[in-house]
C-alpha cells in the first residue's frame, strides 16, 4: 500500500487545463492538460511525465487526500471511470510506483 | 563588416593575431587559431556573418591549436581551449573546422542558462517557427537544409534558443550535413554552398552548408513557435504526417533541453505556454520532396487561416 506524503484537500479538484500545487514537504506540481493527456511537473525529484485522464485524476485524488490504493480507486470511479477492474487499478499502482521512484510519495 | 569582406590570408593574420570576434545570434565569440583549415572552413560557410565591435562582450573564447601526436605514427592533432581549458582530446588537424562548430555547439549548451536550449532544427517562413526537434539520424538537418533552400529562415540546425517571453532566438549557424546528407542536399540545391569538410569523424565525414545571407542579417530578429514536427526518415517510407500529443511533446522537449533541469518549474511552464499556441505533428517520410511539399502545405494552410496569402 502507498500513501501519499501530503495531502492538500483545499486545491481544485478538475483543473480546466493548468493547476499548481504546493505540497508541504516543499514539492510543487504544475500541471498542463491537453486533450486527453496531462504533462505533470514535480519540483524536488525535477521529475516532467506524461499522464492519462485516469492518471492526472488520481494524482488529484492523491493530493485531495487519498491515502491508499481502494481510496484512489474509489476516487476515480467518483470522477467518471466507472468501470471497476483489475485494469484500472493495475494502472493506479503503476503510476503509484513512478511517483514512489520519484519520492514525490513514499510506501507506507 | 562580414567575414567575407576580408580575405582568406587577411582572416588568418586575424585569427592568429587578435583573434577574430563573431557575432552569431545572441552570441559573441571570439576564435583564435593559426590553423590554416579553420580560416577556410570559417570564410567559406561563416561568409555572411558579421564580425564583432571589439568593445563588445564576449561570451566564448575560443582557441584551436595544432600539436603533435605523443605517440607513434606522430600525427598532426589539434586542440580546442575554451577560456584557456581544453574540454576535450585532442584531434586529427583536419577536423578543426568542424570542432569549431563542436565546441562552439557546446558552449552555448553548457554557458548559456538565460535561455531554455533544446536540441532542435529550427526555421521560419511568414513569421511561424517550425521546431524540428529529433535524435540523430533522423534527417533533421537534411530536412532543415532543405527547407533553408526552399527560402525558410534559418534559426538553427542544432539548437531551439528559448527565451523567457516565449519567443526563439536565431542562431544561424552553418548546418551540419553528415555522410549522405552532403550529397543529397547538394544535388538538391547545386547551388548550395557546403564545405569546411572534416573525414573520419566519430559521425562520418561532416561538412558544412553556408548559411543564407537573409538569415544572418536577421539574427536579432526572434521569431514565434508555431509548429513543432517530429521528422523520421526512413528510405523507402510513404509520407505519413499526424498529430502529435502536446502533453509528449513536452516531455519530449525537456527531455531534450540541455538546462531543462536549471530552469524546473518555470522551465515547465516556458514549454507549457509555447506549445499552447502550436500545432504538433509526427512526420515520417522516404522522400524529401514529398516532407517538404508536407512541411510547405503546413505553413501555407497556416497562412490562409491568417489570412496573409
Amino acid at each position: 500500500m502507498l500513501v501519499a506524503v501530503i495531502q492538500d484537500a483545499a486545491q481544485p479538484i478538475r483543473p480546466p487545463t493548468e493547476a499548481r500545487w504546493r505540497l508541504a514537504n516543499g514539492v510543487e506540481v504544475h500541471s498542463r492538460r491537453w486533450a486527453g493527456e496531462t504533462a505533470l511537473y514535480f519540483s524536488g525529484a525535477g521529475e516532467t511525465m506524461v499522464v492519462s485522464e485516469l492518471g492526472a485524476t488520481a494524482v488529484e485524488g492523491i493530493l485531495a487526500g487519498c491515502s491508499d490504493l481502494s481510496a484512489l480507486d474509489e476516487w476515480c470511479r467518483d470522477h467518471g471511470f466507472a468501470v471497476r477492474n483489475e485494469d484500472l487499478l493495475d494502472d493506479l499502482l503503476d503510476l503509484l510506483e513512478r511517483l514512489a521512484d520519484y519520492e514525490i510519495i513514499e510506501p507506507a | 563588416m562580414k567575414i567575407a569582406d576580408v580575405s582568406v590570408p587577411q582572416l588568418q593574420r586575424l585569427l592568429v593575431a587578435d583573434g577574430v570576434a563573431l557575432r552569431v545570434g545572441p552570441f559573441v565569440t571570439c576564435l583564435h587559431s593559426p590553423i590554416a583549415g579553420v580560416a577556410e572552413g570559417l570564410h567559406l560557410v561563416g561568409a555572411h556573418h558579421p564580425l564583432a565591435k571589439r568593445e563588445e562582450f564576449v561570451d566564448f573564447d575560443i582557441e584551436i591549436r595544432p600539436r603533435l601526436g605523443l605517440r607513434p605514427p606522430f600525427r598532426r592533432l589539434a586542440q580546442l581551449f575554451v577560456d584557456g581549458i581544453a574540454p576535450f582530446n585532442p584531434f586529427p588537424i583536419g577536423q578543426s573546422y568542424a570542432m569549431f562548430e563542436w565546441g562552439l555547439n557546446w558552449c552555448i549548451a553548457t554557458r548559456s542558462d538565460r535561455f531554455l536550449l533544446v536540441h532542435s532544427a529550427v526555421v521560419e517562413k511568414g513569421g511561424k517557427a517550425l521546431l524540428l526537434p529529433a535524435p540523430p539520424g533522423s534527417g533533421k538537418s537534411t530536412l532543415c537544409a532543405a527547407l533553408v533552400c526552399c527560402g525558410w529562415r534559418l534559426l538553427s540546425d542544432e539548437l531551439a534558443i528559448l527565451r523567457p517571453d516565449g519567443l526563439l532566438a536565431p542562431i544561424p549557424r552553418p548546418v551540419s550535413l553528415k555522410n549522405t546528407s552532403i550529397d543529397v542536399i547538394r544535388h538538391f540545391e547545386p547551388s548550395a554552398v557546403i564545405g569546411g569538410t572534416a573525414h573520419e569523424t566519430i559521425k562520418g565525414t561532416v561538412s558544412y552548408l553556408r548559411p543564407p545571407a537573409d538569415s544572418v542579417d536577421r539574427q536579432s530578429e526572434p521569431a514565434k513557435p508555431a509548429f513543432v514536427v517530429f521528422p523520421k526518415y526512413e528510405a523507402g517510407s510513404p509520407l505519413r504526417f499526424a498529430p502529435h500529443s502536446k502533453a509528449r511533446t513536452l516531455v519530449f522537449l525537456a527531455h531534450n533541453s540541455f538546462n531543462y533541469h536549471v530552469h524546473g518549474a518555470s522551465g515547465f511552464e516556458l514549454l507549457a505556454d509555447v506549445l499552447e499556441h502550436c500545432e504538433c505533428y509526427d512526420l515520417r517520410y522516404g522522400s524529401l520532396d514529398d516532407a517538404l511539399r508536407c512541411v510547405e502545405a503546413l505553413a501555407s494552410a497556416g497562412a490562409r487561416e491568417r489570412g496573409t496569402t
